[in-house]
């Protein structure tokens, strides 16, 4: 009976572990064939860290997301899909974790300051909530300028691509938000 | 207590480990947007349960075909599910 206990517990063992590290992708039945995550320079993995706590999000509070980004997260600095992973994360504390009303200013400064960092970030709306959570926290003037700063990153990203450049017409209006009056 | 040992062996083995993970599903491409969710262990992506939430990222290509974020939405996961896998 012992021989069956360890047998039927070490099986069960073994396949929690192989399951917990999620490593598995299975495309659903694709729209288009998935290419795999490799070949899209940039592209997160489906198993990426930041993707599991958005669709787990229950199991999940904005803390635990600041700790990986700040900490494991940082591991990634020379995959390809770095950019991408500290913008979708930023989006994701702001929208799904509703960080500017849960985090403390000094936090809400923290992502600000990583996202004007940023060559590009598409994430305007939710730079601007960050940006007047700071109210009182720091000068208006400060907000202000990082405001401006980051619209003409922005704008100087798309001018630098021969590929962006065509879009700005199309997409400034999403950064506008950025140089309103209310952030004054 | 073999009995009980027997059960508790079930019931680990066929209840509780699969609730340990879950297999992570996406379809579409960067341009298109990819969408992601995750389904219960060993289930099918297209016939699993979804877990609650989902997420459709668009990307943009830059000249050295590196592809950045430009949209993220979060979505349910039911919605992603069926986005991934239209009926019929």
């Amino acid at each position: 009976m012992k021989k069956i206990f360890f047998l039927f517990l070490t099986i069960a063992l073994f396949n929690a572990c192989e399951n917990a590290q999620n490593a598995t992708i299975e495309a659903g039945i694709p729209l288009d064939k998935v290419a795999p995550t490799d070949t899209n320079k940039g592209q997160i993995p489906a198993d990426h860290p930041i993707m599991n706590m958005c669709i787990e999000r229950e199991n999940y509070t904005w803390r635990d997301i600041d700790r990986y980004y700040r900490t494991e997260m940082q591991q990634d600095k020379d995959k390809s899909y770095f950019k991408n992973v500290k913008n979708v994360a930023f989006n994701v504390l702001v929208t799904v974790f509703s960080l500017t009303e849960q985090a403390p200013p000094e936090v809400i400064a923290y992502y600000v300051e990583e996202q004007a960092a940023i060559d590009n970030t598409p994430f305007a709306n939710e730079f601007v909530t960050c940006l007047k959570a700071l109210k009182g926290y720091w000068p208006e003037a400060k907000i202000t300028a990082v405001a401006q700063q980051r619209y003409e990153k922005t704008q100087a990203f798309y001018a630098n691509s021969s590929i962006w450049q065509p879009r700005w017409e199309a997409h400034k209006s999403r950064f506008a938000v950025l140089l309103a009056d209310d952030l004054k | 207590m073999k009995k009980v040992q027997a059960l508790i062996l079930f019931t680990v083995f066929t209840v509780v480990s699969p609730l340990w993970a879950k297999v992570n599903c996406e379809c579409g491409s960067p341009e298109s947007g990819i969408t992601t969710y995750s389904v219960g262990d060993h289930q099918n992506c297209c016939t699993g349960t979804a877990a609650a939430t989902g997420m459709f990222i668009t990307y943009l290509p830059d000249e050295g075909n590196t592809w950045h974020v430009d949209t993220q939405t979060v979505i349910s996961g039911t919605a992603a599910q069926n986005g991934c896998c239209p009926p019929g």
